[in-house]
């Protein structure tokens, strides 16, 4: 069995908290940053006596049981993942035992938060509301260990079926915008973290800019750090190049047609921050110093992406480079250098490492 | 005796196969085909690995009424095969011999004899081609199946790999195990002879 659930573990369990990170960040962030300790036990307190309340935490718990369930669907169905099936071969009582396990660890987060709700209802001597705590996650466990079992041990199609929507059918399936499908499908928590703290640090800078008045250098700093923030997805966007547009290094496409393909696809993907930056300035900024600034942002994303396609193969390398350019062009805005220059001179250096051969296998 | 009685699998709309019914005796079945003409959704089938409409019966077991029995029965290995990246060979093959119920000896027997061993312990994202292929057919002749179906077994092997799969299928023939195969290879090149021919064509397959 421990050959087994070993596999399994790795295959279902890691992969989906791997997968589900940002969703934890947001969730804990959420949890523990707006409400504090004893914000907790009032709540918990508070649904230990009004246990009709628990329907809240309830729904938001079947919501999560979905979560894995829908995710275990998708990995059962990926073709690397065929194997599954043979699950089948475990006598009954072994596999369901095995399952039950998987989705105890599954649901580690609810079950972990349902152990405090039904402490503080114990402490409180309020016995029916811990019952119904434990009952309601007996229930969630044992159904949803049901349902993924039968999901494991029933054949299924590695293709996915046509109910299958794509959200994103908008936007044309063009080289410059297939990471922006990507990053919607495959990272949207994270994009969605990331765009939240972007816009923010730009609104930051805009109104630190309409107290002070004339002073567009903490517009150009709002940018720069913006782009910095962004820098994580250029290098997405390089393992994304790799891992699944192989083909186009065979294709008789020009390095100096890719940087500028990959300079639309960073106008796309800035596209919420420009809107934001220009909606808030239009009125008060020139329209050549509001043009300096937005600029900046995607060149400066052509150039982190420049630096993965050329030297750096890992996001801890990756990250000390972003941080010292932008601590280095913070200064250099600082001292009065125009924008312009700024971007032409970064555009020149990105086309320049696009143009040098890779050193990454 | 494998049997399909009112087979038919379709994606969505799109029929792929239909079967009304087809008796596989024991022994050795070439399944030929144009790419596309539906050979692998037939072996992924039959490996109980995708649904179908209809029956498919191993003798007496059926795999849709008793999956585990007729799964013990039949082993697959696919024509290009891929496992998670993240998993290692050894992780594997203990999943299988332990589902598969195969003795000790013979997981280091078949280890060795594809000289497996080597990268048996690294990620199988970091596998060729030919190295994933040899941990497939480790696979596929784990515990005792009476059947094993080989989606092009001998693809992206070596030369040397090849006189090894090819030496096993013989041996494991003679013991009286049963194989399918696809192959655009010749099978009258190897030392592999077929007993029964088979074509799949126009959405059903036809015996030669």
């Amino acid at each position: 069995m421990k050959e087994v659930s070993k596999v399994l573990v790795r295959t279902l369990v890691k992969e989906f908290y791997k997968e589900n990170a940002g969703f934890f960040l947001v969730v804990l962030g959420f949890g523990f940053g707006f409400l504090k300790t004893p914000q907790h036990m009032d709540i918990a307190s508070a649904l230990a006596f009004k246990p009709l309340y628990y329907l809240v935490p309830l729904a938001l718990w079947i919501l999560y049981t979905q979560k894995t369930l829908s995710f275990c669907s998708r990995a059962k169905r990926l073709p690397s993942n065929w194997f599954l099936t043979e699950l089948v071969i475990l006598k009954a009582t072994h596999r369901k035992s095995l399952v039950i396990y998987l989705q105890v660890l599954l649901l580690v987060p609810v079950l972990g938060y349902s152990i405090f709700l039904a402490y503080i209802a114990i402490t409180y001597h309020q016995w029916t509301s811990a019952g119904m705590v434990i009952i309601a996650n007996g229930i969630i466990i044992l159904t949803s260990a049901h349902l993924l079992h039968q999901k494991l041990i029933n054949p299924s199609d590695t293709v996915l079926s046509g109910k299958f929507k794509n959200w994103t059918h908008f936007l044309p399936r063009k080289y410059s915008t297939l990471f922006i499908h990507h990053a919607f499908h495959r990272q949207g928590l994270s994009l969605i973290f990331t765009k939240v703290f972007s816009l923010s640090v730009i609104i930051g800078s805009t109104t630190i800019f309409e107290v002070e008045g004339t002073d567009t250098r903490y517009l150009a700093l709002g940018i720069l750090i913006s782009a910095g923030v962004n820098a994580a997805f250029t290098f997405k966007h390089q393992l994304f190049d790799r891992q699944f547009l192989p083909l186009f290094r065979n294709l008789p496409i020009s390095q100096t047609n890719l940087f500028l393909k990959d300079f639309i696809t960073y106008l796309l993907f800035t596209l919420p921050e420009i809107l934001v930056f220009t909606g808030n300035n239009l009125i008060n900024v020139s329209v050549i110093a509001l043009l300096s600034s937005i600029l900046l942002l995607p060149v400066l994303l052509l150039f982190y992406k420049s630096i993965t396609v050329t030297k750096i193969n890992d996001i801890e390398q990756f990250s000390k480079y972003v941080f010292f350019i932008t601590v280095f062009l913070f200064f250099v805005i600082l001292g009065y250098v125009n924008l312009y220059i700024i971007a032409l001179i970064t555009l020149l250096a990105s086309l320049i490492l696009y143009l040098k051969p890779s050193k990454i296998e | 005796m494998l049997t399909l009685k009112s087979f038919r699998k379709a994606f969505g709309n799109q029929l792929i196969l239909d079967v009304p019914e087809l008796n596989f005796e024991e022994g050795t079945h070439w399944v030929k085909g144009k790419n596309g003409s539906g050979k692998t959704t037939l072996f992924n089938c039959l490996a109980g690995l995708s649904p179908f409409e209809g029956q498919i019966n191993l003798g007496q077991v059926s795999l849709r009424k008793d999956p585990n029995a007729y799964k013990l029965k039949l082993n697959y290995s696919q024509s290009e095969p891929i496992f998670p990246e993240f998993l290692t060979g050894n992780e594997l093959i203990k999943y299988f011999s332990k589902l598969k119920q195969a003795a000790p000896n013979q997981v280091n027997d078949l280890v060795e004899a594809l000289e497996v061993q080597g990268y048996a312990n690294q990620p199988c994202g970091t596998y060729s081609s030919g190295m994933i292929k040899k941990l497939s057919i480790v696979l596929a002749f784990l515990g005792q199946p009476d059947w094993i179906i080989l989606d092009e077994p001998l693809i992206t092997l070596d030369k040397e790999a090849q006189a090894l799969v090819t030496q096993m299928i013989t041996e494991h023939s003679k013991a009286g195990t049963s194989f399918i195969f696809a192959t655009h290879q010749d099978f009258e090149n190897t030392h592999i002879i077929a007993d029964y021919i088979y074509e799949v064509k126009d959405q059903t397959i036809l015996k030669l």
